[in-house]
């Protein structure tokens, strides 16, 4: 036994130098990915992942398009188990340049396509057209990715129409941590991309970081007057009793005075195309909220 | 006349600070914008506030240091030594991933609880000992122990728990009257507390013995400690963790010229109060933008950890004794024939490593996958690497401490490591393995340098390389925290790392770090003579004619490279070294050789092990190894301290 063993290893030894990567294939139908906006692309465009990292957090955080029981968990974002992702046997590895650091252990299994779309230029909108491009022509779903873009647009598009040349309220969009402190969504955000091309304006004018939030405590909205806001689920228990019950600071911000703020269910704030189009619908329910007019 | 001098001197400060931060408080009341009655709404549920918390923070914080300095007799007791923040954190995250409910109603009463627990595993632990260091040793122990379960947990829901990363970094952002007047209410219990046992303090200042005389109950000292967790865990369940206020505010109060208790007990809270305001008070003077960046608690202890470094330099001298472990490292029966015992563990490690190497889990279970072998072969070198170091440097640093609980961590190497590290990250907004290398190398590199030159003007003494690596890993906690809490989508990675994670170390780099050990192994084997003597205190040491202050260097720079090249690989925190050389001497390995010896070898296999193990126990979610030898480690550390006990 033992003996078979060090066979094998001795067998291996000349091979283990030989992990450079593989050229990027032009075409591959076995895709494994450790983002989740590159999974709800993937899945829009009708493509199902083999493997996706985190799989329940994506259920929680992204919720659309349902991700299909077939998928297979290959663990942590940051560190997705090797042997797991081995069985898939994927033709590429997608990923994004938040993980560059594991790339050269990625590569050991297959070619990697890293897939910028929250960079400096902050530009997600163009940039998660242009992955979702990439993506279509790489799985052979040209077609579908090129309907996804121009579906997207549409949506966007009829948001636009909704609103129309009617004077609006900024709107200001945040994600709760807790009672005390929030992520509002500013330049560089995939939401920031959708009300611009809608022709709304964001409430939040100073920048953030190249992911296109900034942390704000809850006093900071004081500067907010006269905008609609949204808050993007999970919305903490503490927060919700709060804003219930009026209680406390948050109580007292004209934003949260009752009819001026919408809770919208979870929105991947980090995704691609099919989360900007979701923020779209959902904008589009709440266009009495950014009328100008509207008592605050 | 010196008296006198010093008098006026501290008048004059407190006139300045007085003046300082009422231009800083008019200032900012003044940049609040809007209409009067924003204005209005603005001050009065947000500044005065938020106003009110720092100073009732900053107070609470520095009476709980004073009585735990007091009581325990000892200068580093404080909230951070003591598990109280640990046991906070862990008790809150555990709550919002359990019982997001009860989190929501009370997490107070939550943070305290976890508070009180962790505060009770350190007593238990190192209770019985009489030797102060060791005490805070096994405080530093409970604390990252619980600290890693903690990182664990945040790093399998990371998006689940953004709001910890903020608790963590004390944010003192207020919502209104309502959590103020809770904190007010418990530190008004604490300090009422204080007043009503205030004799019997006064009377514990002078000593055990004293005390005891006067016939005062035993129930004093618990009591008195209870009270000081209570007021710590109430600013830690209100507003997050405020880093070294409640260590510094007391020795603050000290230098200011409070040296009796009696005014130490009034000085400290007004120093912490001081000190926070200021802090708080300098910060909102930034941009909001900016400011909504640096939490409060975190700053402070940026600021606190270099300030306090300098404030016990001018203290007459650190009333640490060292020596209570001789008994451990010497005690115990020796292995009659320890080259059999150490031929035992290179087999045992041999095979542990070829399991390591061999066996994995898929889908399909547990298995060879003969094609994960070139991937495998990297990590069980790097893990085998790491833990070599560290039991190498473990062994080094229990000798040169004199003290069984001393751990390479403590020196704080890990501590540059992951400053390094994030220092990159924030430059850099996509810095692959290499550039992150380097960063992590560069920050061990610089801390490294300051442990020689802060240690060069005190000959290396113990006791000032303990206070010095205290002070060094509050600032990587604080700097760590503060990444955290910016809430950049790279702290998965950031977490992964810190907890030691193996998986994206190449062979190459790997091969280096075997080297370095390996080396580090091969030096220390030539300063045996001085491990042997070393534990037996400076004076034997002298009269044994051992260049003391040279062989405590050499035997500190070896000890800082291992540790340096294994915490490049596991991350800053494992425990692995203070393990290592018990295990060894748990198989008779006792005498400075063998021990050395051995413990390169356990170091090796727990860590080995542990990575292992982190692979395929919840595969294909993997733990990371660091992690995971501070678990396995930190239940047998409690262990051998329970067992050590027996023997006495």
């Amino acid at each position: 036994m033992i003996a078979r063993l060090l066979a094998s290893l001795l067998a291996l030894l000349p091979t283990l130098p030989a992990a450079a990567a593989e050229a990027v294939p032009a075409h591959a139908e076995r895709v494994a990915t450790i983002d989740w906006g590159t999974a709800e692309t993937l899945l829009a465009i009708g493509v199902t992942p083999l493997g996706l990292a985190e799989s329940a957090g994506y259920r929680d955080w992204v919720g659309e398009p349902a991700l299909p029981d077939t998928v297979a968990e290959i663990g942590l974002r940051a560190t997705p188990s090797l042997e797991y992702l081995a069985a898939l046997k994927p033709d590429v590895i997608l990923s994004t340049p938040q993980f560059t650091a594991i790339e050269p252990v990625l590569e050991k299994i297959a070619p990697v396509i890293s897939l910028a779309t929250y960079t400096t230029d902050l530009e997600p909108y163009r940039h998660a057209q242009e992955n979702t491009a990439r993506l279509g022509a790489l799985t052979g779903r040209a077609q579908a990715a090129a309907d996804l873009i121009a579906a997207t647009d549409t949506r966007i598009a009829k948001l636009k129409d909704a609103v129309g040349a009617a004077e609006t309220r900024p709107v200001l969009v945040l994600y709760f941590q807790d009672d005390r402190h929030t992520w509002v969504f500013c330049r560089g955000s995939l939401f920031d991309d959708v009300l611009r091309r809608a022709g709304l304006k964001n409430a939040w004018t100073t920048e953030g970081n190249f992911w296109g939030f900034a942390n704000a405590g809850v006093d900071r909205l004081f500067a907010i007057r006269d905008a609609a806001v949204l808050v993007i689920e999970p919305v903490p228990p503490a927060v919700r009793a709060k804003l219930e019950a009026r209680d406390g600071l948050l109580g007292q911000l004209p934003a949260f005075a009752p009819g001026n703020y919408a809770i919208l269910p979870s929105i991947w704030g980090f995704g691609g195309l099919p989360s900007a189009g979701r923020f779209a619908d959902q904008l589009l329910k709440h266009t009495q909220l950014f009328e100008r007019g509207h008592a605050s | 006349m010196l008296h006198d001098r010093r008098r006026l001197a501290v008048f004059v400060a407190s006139g300045l600070y007085l003046i300082l931060i009422g231009g800083l408080i008019a200032t900012n009341i003044a940049d609040i914008s809007g209409s009067d009655a924003v204005r209005a709404l603005l001050l009065d549920y947000a500044y005065w506030p938020r106003l009110a918390v720092a100073l009732l923070a900053g107070a609470a914080l520095g009476l709980a240091g004073v009585l735990m300095q007091q009581v325990l007799q000892n200068p580093l007791a404080a909230p951070e030594t003591l598990g109280v923040n640990a046991g906070a954190h862990l008790a809150l995250t555990i709550g919002l991933l359990a019982a997001p409910a009860l989190h929501a109603a009370h997490p107070q009463l939550l943070a305290i609880a976890g508070a009180f627990i962790a505060w009770g595993l350190i007593a238990a632990v190192g209770w019985r000992s009489r030797d102060p260091t060791t005490l805070i040793l096994t405080g530093f122990v409970v604390s990252f122990a619980l600290g890693s379960i903690s990182g664990l947990l945040m790093l399998l829901n990371q998006q689940y728990l953004d709001s910890m990363f903020i608790w963590g970094a004390g944010s003192l952002v207020v919502d209104g009257w309502t959590d103020v007047a809770q904190l007010a209410l418990r530190v008004a219990l604490g300090a009422i507390g204080v007043a009503a046992l205030g004799r019997p303090l006064l009377i514990l200042g002078f000593g055990e013995q004293q005390a005891k005389s006067l016939g005062l109950t035993k129930l004093l000292k618990p009591l008195l400690l209870a009270t000081a967790v209570l007021l710590s865990a109430s600013v830690a369940a209100a507003v997050g963790i405020i880093g070294f206020v409640g260590l510094a505010a007391p020795h603050l109060a000290r230098v200011l010229g409070a040296e009796k208790l009696s005014e130490r007990l009034i000085a400290a809270p007004l120093a912490g109060a001081a000190l926070v305001l200021l802090v708080d008070q300098l910060i909102q003077l930034l941009p909001p933008e900016q400011a909504a960046n640096l939490p409060t608690g975190a700053v402070t202890a940026l600021i606190g950890a270099p300030m306090l470094i300098l404030l016990l330099r001018r203290l007459p001298r650190l009333m640490l004794e060292v020596g209570g472990g001789i008994a451990m490292l010497l005690g115990g029966g020796s292995a009659k024939r320890p080259m059999a015992v150490l031929t035992g563990l290179a087999v045992a490690l041999a095979l542990l490593l070829a399991l390591a190497l061999l066996i994995g889990r898929a889908p399909a279970g547990f298995g060879l996958y003969p094609e994960a072998f070139a991937w495998r072969l990297p990590r069980v070198v790097a893990a085998c690497s790491a833990g070599l170091g560290l039991g190498v440097a473990g062994c080094l640093v229990q000798r040169l401490f004199a003290n069984p609980m001393a751990s390479p961590e403590i020196l704080g190497i890990g501590g540059g490591v992951a400053m390094g590290l994030i220092a990159v990250l924030l430059l850099f907004t996509d810095a692959g393995a290499g550039l992150q290398l380097f960063g992590a190398t560069v920050g061990a590199l610089v801390v490294t340098g300051a442990i020689l030159l802060l240690g060069l003007d005190r000959g290396f003494t113990p006791e000032r390389l303990l206070l010095t690596g205290i002070a060094i890993t509050a600032l990587l906690d604080a700097s760590s925290l503060l990444f955290l809490a910016l809430g950049d989508p790279r702290s998965g990675q950031v977490l992964a790392w810190l907890s030691g994670s193996t998986y994206w170390v190449a062979l190459d780099f790997a091969i280096v770090v075997l080297v370095a050990g390996l080396a580090g192994l091969a030096l220390s084997a030539l300063t045996l003579r001085w491990l042997e003597i070393l534990p037996l205190g400076a004076t034997i040491a002298t009269s044994l004619g051992m260049p003391l202050h040279a062989a405590r260097l050499i035997v500190l720079v070896l000890s800082a490279v291992t540790t340096a090249a294994a915490a490049l690989i596991v991350g800053p925190m494992s425990f692995v070294g203070l393990l290592a050389p018990h295990l060894a001497g748990l198989f008779g390995l006792r005498r400075a050789g063998p021990q050395l010896f051995g413990a390169a070898m356990t170091g090796a296999m727990l860590v080995v092990f542990a990575d292992w193990v982190g692979r395929v126990v919840f595969a294909p979610t993997e733990l990371p190894a660091g992690v995971l030898s501070v678990l396995i480690g930190s239940v047998m550390v409690v262990g051998v301290v329970m067992g050590r006990r027996r023997t006495f």
